[in-house]
């Protein structure tokens, strides 16, 4: 049955797709490729090559279509055929100014219930379905793991984190996975916030920072988690700050481009305070 | 407008993880990890998501160069072929074919090494080839080769998540081989009670259920220990011994001479820790050994590695599914370039050079004749060179100014040669030595097949055109046989010569191209319908019984006394690879690390009044080098570790080139050093 | 080589270190307590002596990486002392500081650091009574939870 829909779904994003380059709004469609046994992220340009797109498979798309645009600067608009986690991706890139959703079109792509459950998801759609059909608001949370967090004492996640983090390579594999850890500067690569050249990296820098940058961006995609070599649940933890910031503030990353994050610095406060920093302190 | 994602393998270490190589408008932008990838299942290490940095690096050589007075000056392909071809046959005609000397690499595919070796041996004429698996483990192949049969890692990666016990000696996995150390960090998870036995304390100990730190250069002791403490509480397979095995009561009239006292006093370690490894390792349902160069790069690394035989075969934790000897195999291709008879004394398969049916089958597939007798090692080369029997020296990718011991001897030698081509991405301290330079092409740039440390062949697939000029390292090879008047060298694609090389070599005979893009294929895979082999030694050994070797322990060749009194390691970081020649052109890794560090004990650190960050001298009967000192409990007192990776702060200025009798691997694990405080520098 | 004497010495200093005084990261405003030894006069003496003073133009600047990387440098607290909310000099930027701070200490707590660790007091200048009090209190927190490392 489930198979059915798969087949169903992949036959749409073709059709779609191959609309959309001969219509010619945009200039590619970003989604996945099927070649030989894998599955890769793809740029199709041509009809013809649409007979191997595939939809299965878990690539943050919206990271490589971030990348895409600015190695284009001002030229191209693209079509991404985007599940839910991508789309959220695609507006907190949006609110951190570093995609403009004018030059992308995107194609929703609904999830089925198993690739919900695989990635622990509980908004597998995004905000308009074109590719399959939303199986709804469903709870997919590893609650059982989260329950374990959060019934440790500090003392017991103390040790708990510190041996998961120590196992950590730094291979920087949950930044370099996640849509959103796109900084141009980051400051896990600084050695004044993270000492440079040691594993496992300095505790509790790498990964506090990490989380902290991500707090309020985070879409609970898990690419990070599943990225990780170690075994490391940083999903988890950005799922239990998720929740902080849902529960506090009501607010949830990826739902909309115009909602503004509860903690992010007043923009009309920043530069008087940079002012003050560069007299020198001075009135 | 144009971005594509090419699927091939990671060019850095043997863990052959999965990697998609990204493409937008035919450059290299990125790497990703190949998801459900059987080794690294959607992740990488640093060097892994690093991996395309170095391809367009602006140092890349993109023209042939050769040597005009003190100079290397760039040149047309057509003008360095001809005179490579030129001179070596007026040297092969002068000196005879002998005076020639080949160094393969472990850095290129499958088709190249074996291109190379068929080079060397049928158009040259001589069997002077190795590469730097002689470096890190010859002894591998001869003593696992001596006990079974056969040099290989007895299991896969995949499998280690299924052992029940894990004994990692001489190994900095998490560094070194990190999709490993996953592996064995979840066999962890799953219950695998995981042992190191290691001198210094490495990232995996924290994460093992026990440690022990024996002091350098003592491991056929403790294991010889260990081996008596087995037999003494009865915890050997008697039944394994009996059905699959010969030689134990020699091995047993050794091992009984190492009581816990005795091996106390040379290894340090308590009889209690050692007890309890013993139990553990010999009563697990499967036990499985992983180690590295800490057992190899010793004089006695041979017999390192047939203790840790005897060992495996008197538990019977041989042969079964997670249960086994691995040595992980530090380049992406070293398992190959062995493979691939880039070796002074065997062809394909291990197929032997005095074995006169494999001599008449290469003759008579090849169509020449070939030599006789077994060549010289990269070590034995470079000695030949210094005496002025080597004339002429043809490196592909490798750099052994920087990788092999005492390398002042090894300029000496080099610089004795008439003719020293250098075949490289990149200027390395060997090319600046070179007569002429072929630039070669990446991995990314070329197609073929590398084999990583489990026997898995895997494909590289090409993602971008080649850098400048640069052509493929089995394209030269090919140009430069045509030019010598060689049959057999005109091949179109890297499938062809696979093809050649399936058909003379049984154990890889089943792998096609076509099968290895759907399936996941181990050798020995001898038929197209054979699915390849996930562990060795299944019910039998390759050599028929295994082979029990009694080892006696030997201290190493410099100890430290009044003069040098500290001991000297070596090894390998996890933000570098090998010589550096890629991962310090890859901006993130350089900034990880940009140069070496001297680990040093703090305690060891306050006697010499040495800081952190200090600069210190430290030298040994060869050399010294200056370096920064890093104080670290990693590293036990009386003990300095220094990486070799960079050139600036060379280790092997340091190092030893007292060789293993057997498979003549120079000790780099353990020589005597001096330190002291350099002048401040600011 | 130690003499008796110096191996004295030290033991009768690490006698003394053995009770845990924390050290303790200060980042301060400089509208509000512009005066380092003023700050300084709030913490118990045996504190202040090890404490680090970081003067900030605005708490607003008050980045979660100090306290982060303060943590990793052997810090066993971070305090956070600025003007009291609606006396910013810049508006807004103690509750901006404050939201970060709170989710900081959320994090905190999730990834097994006590958010005791983190001190925030948002001073009267005109109290230095009361702020001395908060502090103190903190600083009791401090040695109830014990060193970070
Ligand atoms: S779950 Fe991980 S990868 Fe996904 S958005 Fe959050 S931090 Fe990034
Ligand atoms: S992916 Fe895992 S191992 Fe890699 S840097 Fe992140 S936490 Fe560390
Ligand atoms: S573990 Fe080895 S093969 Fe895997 S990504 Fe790292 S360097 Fe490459």
């Amino acid at each position: 049955m489930t198979e059915e829909v798969r087949d169903n779904r992949e036959e749409q994003a073709r059709e779609i797709a191959g609309r959309l380059l001969t219509e010619g709004n945009v200039d590619g469609v970003l989604a996945l490729l099927h070649v030989m046994d894998h599955v890769v992220p793809h740029l199709f340009t041509s009809r013809e090559e649409l007979a191997h797109l595939n939809i299965s498979g878990h690539y943050p798309v919206a990271g490589v279509a971030e990348r895409l645009l600015r190695r284009w600067d001002n030229n191209g608009r693209i079509a991404v055929i985007a599940r839910g986690c991508d789309e959220r991706h695609l507006i907190e890139l949006a609110k951190k100014k570093s995609v403009n959703l004018d030059r992308i079109k995107i194609v929703g792509l609904a999830c089925t219930v198993d690739e919900a459950k695989d990635c622990h998801c509980v908004r597998p759609f995004p905000t308009e379905v074109e590719v399959g059909r939303s199986v709804g608001k469903v709870d997919y949370l590893d609650h059982f793991a989260l329950g374990e967090l959060i019934r440790m004492d500090i003392a017991e996640r103390r040790k708990f984190w510190t041996q998961i983090f120590d196992r950590c390579i730094k291979c920087y594999g949950c930044r370099n996975v996640c849509p959103l850890c796109n900084c141009e500067d980051c400051r896990l690569e600084e050695a004044r916030w993270v000492r440079v050249g040691e594993i496992p990296p300095e505790y509790p820098s790498f990964h506090l920072i990490r989380a902290v940058h991500l707090a309020d961006k985070c879409v609970g995609c898990f690419a990070c988690e599943r990225a990780c070599p170690m075994g490391i649940p940083l999903g988890k933890l950005h799922q239990l700050i998720r929740d902080y910031l849902q529960s506090v503030y009501g607010y949830e990353a990826g739902r909309d481009p115009d909602e503004r994050s509860p903690i992010q610095i007043d923009v009309g406060i920043g530069p008087d305070v940079l002012q003050g920093l560069r007299r020198g302190g001075e009135d | 407008m144009n971005y594509k994602t090419i699927q091939s393998t990671c060019p850095y270490c043997g863990c052959g993880c999965g990697v998609y190589l990204e493409v937008v408008d035919e450059h290299l932008v990125g790497t990703m990890p190949v998801i459900n990838h059987p080794i690294s299942h959607g992740g990488l290490c640093i060097k892994g998501w690093a991996a395309h940095e170095f391809v367009e690096s602006e140092d890349r050589i993109r023209r042939p160069l050769w040597k005009r007075g003190a100079n290397l000056e760039t040149t047309d392909w057509n003008s360095a072929l001809y005179m490579v071809s030129e001179r070596l046959q007026a040297i092969k005609q002068m000196y005879g074919p002998d005076s020639i000397g080949f160094l393969s690499s472990a850095k290129c595919t499958n088709e190249e090494n074996y291109l190379f070796m068929k080079f060397a041996r049928s158009v040259v004429g001589t069997n002077n080839l190795d590469h730097c698996a002689r470096l890190c483990h010859a002894p591998t192949v001869a003593g696992l080769a001596k006990a079974f049969g056969s040099g290989a890692m007895t299991n896969s990666v995949p499998e280690l998540e299924k052992a029940s016990c894990i004994l990692i000696t001489g190994s900095n996995t998490t560094e070194n081989h990190p999709m490993i150390a996953s592996r064995i960090i979840k066999a962890r998870e799953k219950g695998a009670f995981v042992i190191v036995i290691d001198p210094r304390r490495i990232h995996i100990a924290n994460h093992s259920d026990l440690f022990i730190q024996p002091r350098l250069g003592t491991d056929v002791a403790w294991i010889n220990g260990m081996m008596n403490m087995i037999f003494l509480e009865g915890w050997h397979n008697r039944k394994f011994i009996e059905e699959r095995t010969e030689g134990f009561e020699e091995l047993e009239r050794v091992f009984s001479k190492y009581t816990p006292e005795k091996v106390r006093e040379i290894t340090g370690i308590e009889p209690d820790l050692l007890k309890q490894a013993a139990r553990v390792y010999a009563q697990s349902p499967a036990s499985a050994i992983v180690y590295t160069m800490g057992i190899t790069e010793h004089i006695t690394g041979t017999d390192n590695v047939m203790s840790l035989a005897n060992l495996a075969m008197l538990t019977g934790q041989i042969g079964k599914r997670g249960s086994g000897i691995n040595p992980l195999r530090g380049q992406n291709n070293v398992q190959g370039a062995c493979d691939m008879g880039a070796l002074p004394d065997v062809f394909t398969g291990y197929q032997k050079v005095l074995d006169p049916e494999a001599h008449y089958k290469f003759e008579k597939a090849w169509g020449t004749n070939l030599p006789t007798e077994p060549g010289l090692t990269v070590v034995e080369m470079i000695d030949a060179a210094a005496a002025g029997d080597l004339k002429a020296l043809y490196v592909m990718g490798e750099n052994p100014m920087l990788s092999d011991p005492d390398i002042n001897h090894v300029r000496e030698g080099l610089s004795n040669l008439e003719l020293l081509v250098v075949q490289d991405l990149f200027i390395n301290q060997t090319a600046e030595l070179a007569d002429v330079v072929f630039p070669a092409q990446s991995f990314a740039e070329k197609a073929g097949t590398v084999t990583s440390t489990d026997r898995r062949i895997q494909r590289i697939r090409k993602a971008i055109d080649g850098v400048g000029q640069a052509r493929t390292d089995w394209e030269i090879i090919c140009e430069l046989a045509g030019l010598m008047g060689a049959k057999g060298f005109d091949y179109k694609t890297p499938i062809e010569i696979f093809e050649e090389i399936r058909s003379l070599t049984p154990s890889y005979a089943g792998i096609t191209y076509s099968r290895l893009d759907s399936e996941e294929l181990q050798w020995p895979c001898p038929t197209e319908d054979h699915p390849g082999t996930e562990f060795l030694h299944e019910g039998k050994f390759t050599r028929g019984l295994g082979s029990f070797t009694p080892v006696e322990w030997r201290p190493p060749a410099e100890v430290p006394d009044e003069e040098y009194p500290y001991f000297l390691t070596t090894g390998r970081v996890h933000f570098h690879y090998h010589t550096g020649t890629m991962s310090r052109r890859s901006p993130t890794l350089n900034r990880e690390m940009a140069s070496a560090v001297a680990d040093i004990n703090p305690l060891d650190a306050e006697d010499l009044g040495i800081s952190e960050r200090d600069m210190v001298r430290v030298s040994s009967r060869r050399g010294e080098v200056k370096i920064r000192a890093r104080l670290t409990q990693t590293v036990p007192k009386g003990t300095i570790f220094i990486p070799f990776n960079f050139q600036e702060s060379a280790a092997n200025a340091l190092t030893n080139s007292d060789r293993d009798a057997i498979s003549k691997i120079p000790e780099f694990k353990v020589c005597a050093v001096k330190v002291e405080k350099a002048a401040a520098r600011r | 080589m130690k003499t008796e004497d110096e191996t004295k010495e030290t033991r009768a200093s690490e006698i003394e270190t053995d009770v845990f005084q924390p050290r303790v990261a200060v980042f301060h405003c400089r509208w509000c307590l512009p005066d380092e030894e003023n700050v300084r006069s709030f913490l118990p003496a045996e504190v202040a002596k090890r404490a680090s003073f970081m003067k900030l133009n605005c708490t607003g600047r008050m980045e979660a990486e100090f306290a982060v990387k303060a943590l990793g440098a052997g810090y066993d607290g971070v305090l956070v002392l600025g003007c009291q909310i609606g006396e910013c000099h810049y508006r807004t930027g103690n509750e901006q500081a404050w939201k970060r701070l709170a989710l900081l200490s959320n994090i905190l707590a999730l990834a097994g650091v006590y958010p005791e660790r983190l001190g925030v007091h948002w001073a009267d200048p005109f109290d230095e009574g009361t702020t001395k009090r908060i502090v103190n209190s903190y600083i009791d927190g401090l040695l109830a939870i014990g060193p970070f490392k």
